[in-house]
C-alpha cells in the first residue's frame, strides 16, 4: 500500500505530529502529505497556487480533514471538493475535536465519508488510526482512478 | 290608560245609551227610555242626536284619522249643533217645528216627552266642541276647554238633581241623557290628551299628582254632603237654615282636612326631593374628592369636545391650570396631528352611538402646555346629563412604564446576545481546550514509549498521572458541554412514557453491569408531558446514579415510581445504596459538587446538575431525601402546578 498517499489537512503541529506518530506506530507507511490550512489543501488538490504544475496524476487515496482551519475552514474545503467533478468521489474523513451536532450534520450533508472525533486518550487515538488505515487503505475499494482536473 | 281607548269607550257609551233609548221607545221598555222607570225619559230626537255626536267623536278621536273621516265628523257635529240650536230657538219662541214628536209621535205625546232645554244647550256646546276637535291653535284650544267644561258642569247639575230627588218630570234632562253627555265631554277631552285638564291629569309632575288626588275629592265631597243634607232635611232632622249651616260646616271641615292632607303630602315630597338633592350633592362631593386626590388625570368634556372638568392631577401632568383649559377644546391636550382623527371619531360616535374608545383602555400621545409630548394610557367613559352626552377620561402618564418596557426589551436582546456568545464559547471550549489535552496525553505516551529505558518506575508513574489528569479533564469538558447543550437545545412537549424510557435505560445499564445482581422495580404506565430526549437524559443520570451508589450493597434494589411527596404528585428514583447526609443536600444539584471522594465513586458531579436542569426546563422541581448508608430517594415533578412548596 505504499503507492497510496494520504493528505492530512491539519493546522495544529502537535496534532500533526501525534497523527503521524499514530499512523507510523500502526505501521501505516504510506506517504502523508501535510497541508496547514484550507486554502493550501485546495491548492494542492486542484494543482493551483503553491502547487501549480504538480503532478496531478498523483491524487491522495484519503483526505484527513480538520474542521477548524485558518483561511478556508474544513467544511468549505469539503464543499469545494464535492462541487468539482475531479474530486467529487475522493474519500474524505473528517478528523476533528468537535462533536457539535451541527458540525456532524453539515459534514455528512456536504458528503463526508466518515466523521471521527479525535480522542484525548492517545491509546484510543492509536486505535482509531489503526482502524482508519485498515479500513480506508486496505479494505475499502476506492473509486476508479481518474485523471486530475 | 291610553287616551284613545278612553275616547273610544266614551263615544261608544253615548251611542249605546242613545240607541238603547230608541229601542226603548220602539218596544216601549221604560228602563231603556229613562234609566230609572218613572223618571223623565230621553226624547227620541235627543237619542238620535247623542248617537250622531258619538259617531262624530269616534270618527275624529285618534291621531291618524284620514281627512274624509274628519270631514264627515265635522258634518255630523254640525247636525248636532243644528238640532240643539233649533230646539233652543223654540224655547225663545222664535220658531216651533214639531221636533220633539218627530219619532214615535203617539208615545212621545202620551208622556209629553221633549228635548230638554239643558240638553239642547249641551248639544250646541258639545257639537261645537266636536266640530273644533281636530283644529289647531291657541284660541281653538281655549274654546274647546270652555265648551267641554261648560257642558260637563251643566250635566253635573242635572245629575245632582237626579241624585237629590228633585222633581224632574219637566226637569233639565233624563238621567241616561246626562250620563251620555258626561261621556261625550270626557271622550272629547281625552281626544286631545296633551292639553288642558287631561294633560294636567296625565302629567308625571307633582302638579298632576295633586290634581289627580284633589279633583275627585273636591267634586265628590260637596256632592255627598249635599246629598246627606237633603236626606236629613227630608227626614225632618232640620230645617233649610239648619241644613245649610250643617252643610257649610261639614264642607269646611272636609275641605280643610283635605287641604291639610295635601300640605302634608307636599311636605313629604319636598323632604324626599331635599334628600335626593343631598344625596346627589354627596355623590358629587365624593366624585370631586376622589377626582381631586387621584394620581391620574381626570378630564371631562361635553359633546362639543369642550373641557368641563380638569382635576389637580391633570393640572400637574399637562401643566395647564383648570381655569386655563375649561371650556377649551379637548384637542388642546393632544398633538396637532391627532386632532382631525379625534374630531372625526367624536362626530362618528355622536352620529352612530358606536363606541371605539369608550369602555376600553388605549395608549395615546398627550401634549403638555410646554408642547412636549408623552405617552398616556386613556380609559374613557360616557354618561348622560339630560340631553347632553358627557365624556370623562382617566389619563395616566406612562412614560416610566414605556421606559421600563424599553429597558426590558434591551435586556432581553442583551440576554439573547449573551446566550449566543455562550454558544460560541461552548463551541470554542469543545474544540480548543481539547487540543492541548491531546498533546499532553499523546506526548506523555510518546515519552513513555520512546524514552522507556531512561525512565525508572517513579518517572513512569508520574507520566501515568499526567495522562490520567488529562483524560479526567477531557471528561469534565465533555460533561460541561453536555450540560450546556441541554440548556440550549429547543424543547418539545409531547406525551412520553417514563416507564418505557426507564425500562430501556435499565436494559442498557444491565448490559454493562453484572446481570441479576440488582433488583429493578419500574412502575408500569407512568406518562408525562415533556421532551422525550431530555427526559431520557434525566432518567439515565438518575438510574445510573442509583446503580453507582448501590454498588456496595449486597442486595441492591432500585425503584422508579410515582407517589405523593410534599403534597404534590412526584416521580421518584429510590435506591438502598450509600445514601448521603441531608446537611449537604443543597449541593447535590450543583455542577461539579460531589459528596463522595472521587476514589470511592467515579464521576464528575455533573450528572445531577444535568437532571436538575432538565427538570427545571420542564417547569418542575427536584429534591432528594437520604441518609448515610440507608439509600437515597430523588423526587421530581414535571410541571409548575405540582409545586406547592418553595
Amino acid at each position: 500500500m505504499t503507492d497510496k498517499m494520504i493528505l492530512l489537512v491539519e493546522d495544529n503541529r502537535d496534532d500533526e505530529a501525534l497523527t503521524l506518530r499514530a499512523l507510523r506506530r500502526n505501521r501505516i507507511t504510506n506517504e502523508v502529505i501535510v497541508v496547514r490550512d484550507g486554502a493550501e489543501a485546495l491548492e494542492y488538490l486542484f494543482g493551483t497556487g503553491r502547487y501549480e504544475g504538480r503532478d496531478m496524476t498523483a491524487m491522495p487515496e484519503l483526505v484527513l480533514l480538520d474542521l477548524k482551519l485558518p483561511k478556508v475552514d474544513g467544511l468549505e474545503v469539503l464543499r469545494r471538493l464535492r462541487a468539482d467533478q475531479g474530486t467529487r468521489s475522493l474519500p474524505v474523513v473528517i478528523l476533528t475535536s468537535s462533536t457539535e451536532e451541527q458540525d456532524l450534520l453539515k459534514g455528512y450533508g456536504l458528503g463526508a465519508n466518515s466523521y471521527i472525533r479525535k480522542p484525548v486518550d492517545f491509546d484510543q487515538f492509536m486505535e482509531a488510526a489503526r482502524q482508519l488505515g485498515v479500513y480506508w487503505l486496505l479494505l475499502n475499494q476506492g473509486p476508479p482512478k481518474q485523471r486530475g482536473p | 290608560m291610553k287616551p284613545l281607548i278612553v275616547s273610544t269607550a266614551c263615544a261608544s257609551a253615548a251611542i249605546a245609551l242613545g240607541a238603547g233609548a230608541l229601542v226603548g221607545w220602539w218596544l216601549d221598555i221604560e228602563l231603556l227610555k229613562s234609566a230609572i222607570p218613572g223618571r223623565v225619559k230621553m226624547n227620541p230626537i235627543t237619542a238620535l242626536a247623542l248617537m250622531t255626536a258619538g259617531a262624530a267623536l269616534l270618527l275624529s278621536a285618534g291621531p291618524d284619522r284620514p281627512p274624509p273621516a274628519r270631514r264627515l265628523a265635522q258634518g255630523l257635529a254640525a247636525l248636532v249643533v243644528l238640532a240643539g240650536g233649533v230646539r233652543l230657538g223654540t224655547y225663545f219662541s222664535v220658531w216651533a217645528p214639531p221636533l220633539d214628536g218627530l219619532l214615535f209621535p203617539a208615545r212621545v205625546a202620551a208622556v209629553g216627552s221633549r228635548l230638554a232645554p239643558l240638553a239642547a244647550l249641551n248639544f250646541v256646546l258639545t257639537g261645537l266642541a266636536l266640530a273644533l276637535l281636530r283644529l289647531e291653535g291657541r284660541r281653538v284650544h281655549a274654546a274647546l276647554q270652555t265648551l267641554l267644561l261648560g257642558s260637563g258642569l251643566t250635566t253635573l247639575a242635572a245629575l245632582l238633581g237626579h241624585l237629590y230627588g228633585a222633581d224632574m218630570l219637566r226637569g233639565p234632562m233624563a238621567l241616561n241623557t246626562s250620563l251620555a253627555f258626561l261621556a261625550l265631554a270626557t271622550g272629547a277631552l281625552f281626544a286631545r290628551p296633551d292639553e288642558g285638564l287631561v294633560a294636567l291629569l296625565r302629567g308625571n309632575t307633582p302638579a298632576g299628582a295633586l290634581v289627580r288626588r284633589l279633583l275627585p275629592a273636591v267634586v265628590l265631597i260637596p256632592v255627598v254632603l249635599g246629598w246627606l243634607r237633603v236626606l236629613g232635611q227630608n227626614a225632618g232632622l232640620y230645617e233649610t237654615e239648619g241644613g245649610s249651616a250643617l252643610f257649610v260646616v261639614t264642607t269646611i271641615v272636609a275641605l280643610a282636612g283635605l287641604t291639610w292632607w295635601s300640605a302634608r303630602s307636599i311636605e313629604r315630597a319636598e323632604a324626599r326631593r331635599r334628600d335626593a338633592e343631598g344625596a346627589l350633592r354627596g355623590s358629587e362631593g365624593r366624585f370631586r374628592a376622589l377626582a381631586a386626590s387621584a394620581n391620574d388625570a381626570i378630564v371631562s368634556a361635553d359633546q362639543l369636545g369642550l373641557i368641563t372638568y380638569f382635576n389637580p392631577a391633570a393640572e400637574r401632568i399637562f401643566g395647564y391650570g383648570a381655569s386655563e383649559v375649561e371650556s377649551r377644546p379637548i384637542t388642546t391636550l393632544m398633538p396637532d396631528r391627532y386632532r382631525d382623527a379625534h374630531r372625526a371619531g367624536l362626530a362618528r360616535y355622536l352620529a352612530t352611538g358606536e363606541p371605539h374608545v369608550i369602555g376600553r383602555t388605549v395608549e395615546l400621545t398627550g401634549r403638555k402646555k410646554d408642547g412636549s409630548e408623552f405617552p398616556v394610557e386613556l380609559s374613557l367613559a360616557s354618561s348622560r346629563e339630560g340631553a347632553q352626552e358627557l365624556f370623562t377620561g382617566i389619563l395616566r402618564d406612562i412614560t416610566d412604564r414605556k421606559q421600563a418596557e424599553d429597558t426590558l426589551r434591551r435586556y432581553a436582546a442583551q440576554l439573547e446576545a449573551a446566550n449566543a456568545e455562550l454558544d460560541a464559547f461552548a463551541y470554542s471550549v469543545s474544540h480548543d481546550l481539547r487540543g492541548p489535552l491531546r498533546s499532553i496525553d499523546g506526548f506523555s505516551r510518546a515519552v513513555l514509549d520512546d524514552c522507556a529505558d531512561q525512565l525508572d518506575e517513579t518517572g513512569r508513574a508520574h507520566f501515568d498521572r499526567i495522562r490520567d489528569a488529562a483524560r479526567r479533564m477531557a471528561g469534565l469538558i465533555d460533561d460541561l458541554l453536555d450540560l450546556s447543550r441541554l440548556t440550549r437545545a429547543p424543547m418539545k412537549r409531547e406525551s412520553v412514557s417514563l416507564s418505557a424510557i426507564a425500562a430501556a435505560v435499565v436494559s442498557e445499564l444491565g448490559r454493562s453491569a453484572p446481570a441479576g445482581s440488582v433488583e429493578w422495580a419500574i412502575a408500569p404506565g407512568l406518562m408525562a408531558d415533556g421532551d422525550p430526549r431530555l427526559l431520557r437524559v434525566a432518567l439515565e443520570n438518575l438510574l445510573e446514579n442509583a446503580l453507582k451508589y448501590s454498588r456496595g450493597q449486597p442486595q441492591p434494589r432500585i425503584e422508579f415510581g410515582r407517589t405523593v411527596a410534599n403534597g404534590s404528585q412526584a416521580y421518584y428514583v429510590r435506591d438502598n445504596g450509600a445514601g448521603f447526609d441531608m446537611a449537604y443536600g443543597d449541593k447535590l444539584f450543583k455542577p461539579f459538587q460531589r459528596l463522595h471522594p472521587a476514589g470511592e465513586f467515579e464521576g464528575s458531579g455533573v450528572g445531577l446538575a444535568t437532571v436538575a436542569r432538565v427538570i427545571r426546563r420542564h417547569g418542575g422541581r427536584i429534591w432528594a431525601e437520604g441518609q448515610v448508608g440507608r439509600g437515597a430517594t430523588f423526587y421530581f415533578t414535571l410541571s409548575p402546578d405540582q409545586t406547592p412548596q418553595p
